[in-house]
């Protein structure tokens, strides 16, 4: 137990929870994009799960990691624009659709893979991508092994925080898709194309999904599993509210998560008389406890769920 | 918008008037009525008895018809039919309901005739309330609240939005109930409309009251009511609340 | 925007033949999306469907399969069914049958002196207790805290199978084989066969009984009104004096109560222990067939026989022309998001032109 004093053992651990916080910051980014536009986009945990056997896939069959990163995205701002389609264009419930589009990618990403794959008893793997160490960064002192030697997927959604926050709240295009988010019939008539602009803010969030998705399987594992997403994009739900759709606040909730899950991941094994089920579930528990928390003080925006029809 | 020393009474068989520049407390006064919003002090009495901060629910049972501002919002469910909109207050009393069943035929009897009786206009009592033309929608409203000969009526904008016979026809039936003895709050925006239907007339302003005229004292001078409604003028109110 | 214009108007009630034939209408077209998934594999699509018919209703046997499967997927459907009905959105079934499995199983292994009937109806009452309570909590932290539903259905479902996993790689471990699956439950308490020498056991009957309960539930009682009047509009149900707060959490106790109770009838009826993968998803598809099934019970017996034949039917298909089994897991997702199209027409007319 001594180790748990030691500075290696906490930048383990921090190293561990950012690298694990990278797939919820990317699919949460994604869902504020979403919700920021008034769609709420339940396809979260379908997306991502394809965008992770997309990933994975591609690299399998090319060798090319950097393909494989590029169809993932692909996959997820296909699914976003049928996403679109559905709620924007047809108005159709966004619950439902949302659902819809997680059963039915869920279902392409298993017969997919079992047609090309096979059931093996060991499942194939990939080479990932690789830590990066940042030259000079990474020698600061804990900072740098914890923050600067990550993979490239890590880095890219440390630096999607703060331009999805400029491009939010500093940017006209941000201010378009906070104000057809807040008030579509008012926003078009000041001349924002509402239905643009949704599926644009939905195409936007399926990419980060499906990138999120392929940080599984091509850099925090080196293989495809069935449930390998295991409700990340449901957490990611729950993280928007706990942010208040704010990205800023995204990157805490989200290292908010990854520590728990890391916290998990370390203890497992430590404790005899607690069985390691508890420790896996122990982040959603805790991201329950979270919502109820931020659940009075939560603001989503108010056109969220509601279909603009213009008449 | 806050309420400040709001103190009026609106008696049996009279038709208060509620004038004033919309957002200056009307929908407040309204939603306090109708038990949508619990006021942080005051009171309001029904027959000397304190409803304050009562549910909807008890409110009704109280004897409150309430024709609310909202009506697509709050006055009705829009994707149901039209005949369990009809009964939806007192769906839970006999004759409509025993014990935890619910007996649509005798709703469908009493939604039948509150068609005719109403003149609303439907192919059918099962009609989805949606279909309806805004005109009908009141009616539908007017004929929930009307048919239980309700103490005390608050009607909050009756005739907004609504075409000149289904606003005559919501007129009458309005002075209609005050002869039966029920008390009438009109809240309207409309001046004429309250100036034509009104015994007295309240103004309000910014939360509060400007002043109460009483038709039977005094001559209507819309220019007297003009100028309280901008908040020129100011006058001493007297009286408790009922 | 785009070259194509997507017009709705506004329209009355669709005509009756209409509203009857809009599932069998999504069936086909979601069968016929489903066929491009087959030729992406080189499958010709009308063997496939005509293997996976035969597989789901060709003989007695497969015919009594199919409705062993039924039942479960009879019971989410009504159990989600209720949900939406209250647009309590309760996406977790799934957590709520294990709920149920697990509590089945509990009173299972305790061998109690029961007769049998007795002991089948204790773990009855057990599955529905678990089942609600486990729908209660997020319920009522909808109703009254506001705490978004979907998400916490969501994510206790989670929380349900690693608690089943805990116990089944734990104290439920099973002794001999240390399989992670549970000790068989007392023979007393196993669900009666209907018909010997197949697997149809009593859980088909409770599903009917649940089928007839919503029925009655929602068309003859107060509460069925005030359920539909909080979930067709929660703010005018509340101003006209509806308790919709007494709603919400009625309607998910109610709701996780039957979900549980799928999860009864997977361990006394057809297992007889508990394993982590008792369900393949039932929970989620109870979604699908609830919304095939457009809320109404009859309709959601007819979506549940359809997909437990889907389900039965894909085994067959996938085992004769080495078609992954997933394929109805598509089908599923397709048929969801064509009715919801479908449900489109009820409210509008749709006007295709030429973009502007």
């Amino acid at each position: 137990m001594s180790s748990f004093l030691t500075l290696p053992f906490w930048i383990g651990f921090l190293a561990a929870t950012v690298r694990v916080a990278t797939p919820l910051i990317l699919a949460t980014l994604g869902e504020t994009f979403s919700e920021r536009s008034g769609v709420l986009n339940l396809g979260i945990e379908g997306i991502m799960m394809f965008g992770a056997f997309a990933g994975f896939i591609t690299v399998y069959l090319t060798k090319n990691l950097w393909l494989g990163v590029t169809l993932a995205s692909l996959s997820g701002l296909l699914f976003g624009l049928f996403m679109a389609f559905l709620t924007v264009t047809l108005g159709l419930n966004q619950h439902v659709s949302g659902l819809g589009i997680t059963i039915f990618a869920t279902g392409l990403t298993y017969y997919f893979y079992r047609a090309i794959i096979g059931s093996p008893t060991v499942p194939p793997t990939i080479t990932p991508f690789t830590a990066i160490s940042i030259p000079l960064l990474s020698k600061i002192p804990i900072i740098g092994p914890v923050l600067f030697n990550q993979t490239i997927i890590t880095y890219f959604a440390l630096i999607a925080v703060p331009i999805s926050g400029y491009l939010l709240f500093k940017t006209n295009f941000g201010l378009s898709i906070r104000s057809v988010g807040e008030n579509p019939e008012a926003a078009d008539a000041v001349g924002v194309n509402v239905y643009k602009i949704r599926y644009i803010s939905l195409m936007i969030a399926g990419a980060l999904m499906g990138l999120s998705g392929a940080f599984f399987t091509l850099a925090e594992f080196n293989m495809f599993l069935y449930d390998i997403v295991g409700g990340r994009g449901w957490v990611s739900i729950a993280l928007v509210i706990f942010a208040n759709w704010v990205p800023a606040k995204v990157f805490w909730g989200a290292l908010l998560f990854g520590g728990i899950d890391a916290i998990g991941l370390r203890l497992q094994g430590t404790s005899i008389s607690v069985p390691f089920q508890v420790y896996l579930m122990l982040p959603y528990v805790l991201t329950i406890l979270v919502l109820i928390i931020s659940a009075r003080r939560a603001s989503a925006p108010s056109a969220l769920l509601k279909p603009y029809r213009r008449e | 918008m806050a309420l400040k020393g709001i103190s009026f009474d609106v008696r049996k068989g009279e038709i208060l008037g509620i004038a004033g520049v919309s957002g200056n407390g009307q929908k407040e006064l309204e939603d306090v009525i109708c038990g949508v919003r619990i006021p942080r002090n005051g009171k309001f009495f029904l027959e000397g008895k304190d409803i304050t901060g009562k549910s909807p629910k008890e409110i009704i049972k109280m004897g409150v018809g309430r024709i609310p501002e909202d009506r697509m919002e709050d006055g009705l469910i829009l994707d149901i039919p039209v005949l369990e909109n009809l009964v939806i207050e007192y769906y839970d009393k006999v004759p409509y309901s025993k014990g935890a069943l619910i007996d649509y035929s005798k709703i469908e009897e009493v939604a039948k005739k509150l068609v005719k009786e109403y003149n609303i206009k439907i192919s059918s009592v099962y009609d989805i309330t949606r279909t309806l033309s805004g005109g009908n929608l009141q009616k539908v409203i007017l004929a929930r609240v009307l048919s239980q000969q309700p103490k005390m009526i608050i009607a909050s904008q009756p005739t907004r939005g609504l075409d000149i016979g289904a606003t005559e026809y919501m007129h009458e039936k309005l002075l209609h109930a005050k002869t039966k003895g029920s008390a009438v709050m009109l809240i309207s925006e409309d001046l004429n409309e309250i100036i034509h239907l009104s015994d007295r007339i309240l103004v309000m302003y910014e939360g509060g009251i400007m002043g109460i005229i009483d038709r039977e004292c005094e001559q209507v001078d819309i220019e007297t009511i003009g100028l309280m409604m901008a908040g020129s003028l100011k006058r001493e109110v007297k009286g408790g609340s009922n | 925007m785009g070259l194509i214009s997507v017009k709705l108007e506004k329209r009355n009630t669709p005509p009756v033949w209409f509203q009857i034939f809009a599932p069998f209408i999504a069936i086909l077209i979601s069968l016929a999306i489903s066929s491009i998934f087959l030729l992406i594999l080189k499958k010709n699509p009308f063997t496939a469907f005509y293997y996976m018919f035969v597989g789901a209703v060709g003989s007695k046997f497969a015919l009594l399969e199919m409705l062993v499967k039924a039942s479960p997927l009879i019971l989410t459907g009504i159990a989600v069914a209720f949900a939406f009905t209250a647009k309590y959105w309760n996406i977790g079934a799934e957590g709520q049958l294990y709920a149920g499995a697990l509590a089945a199983t509990w009173f299972g292994l305790m061998k109690l002196p029961f007769s049998p009937v007795v002991y089948v109806l204790v773990i009855i009452v057990a599955g529905i207790v678990a089942g609600a309570i486990w729908s209660f909590i997020p319920g009522y932290l909808k109703a009254k805290l506001k705490v978004d539903d979907v998400v916490t259905t969501l994510l206790m479902n989670y929380v349900m199978i690693y608690i089943v996993s805990a116990l089944l790689n734990g104290p439920w471990r099973d002794p001999v084989t240390m399989y992670p699956s549970s000790p068989s439950i007392a023979p007393n308490a196993y669900f009666p066969k209907l018909i010997p020498q197949s697997r149809l056991h009593l859980g088909i009957i409770i599903s009917l009984l649940a089928v007839a309960f919503m029925w009655f539930i929602i068309k003859k009682t107060k509460l069925g009104f005030e359920i539909r009047a909080t979930g067709a509009s929660s703010r005018a149900s509340n101003f006209l004096g509806i308790n919709t707060v007494k709603s919400i959490i009625i309607v998910s106790i109610i709701s996780g109560g039957i979900a549980g109770l799928a999860g009864v009838g997977e361990v006394a009826g057809v297992q007889y222990h508990l394993i982590q993968t008792i369900s393949p998803g039932y929970g989620y598809s109870g979604i699908v067939i609830a919304m095939l099934g457009r809320l109404n019970p009859i309709g959601i017996l007819l979506a549940a026989i359809y997909f437990a034949m889907v389900i039965t039917g894909a085994n067959v298909m996938s085992y004769n022309l080495h078609i992954p089994i997933y394929i109805s897991d598509v089908i599923q997702g397709i048929t969801l998001i064509v009715m919801l199209m479908m449900l489109l027409l009820f409210e509008y007319r749709i006007k295709i032109g030429r973009g502007k």
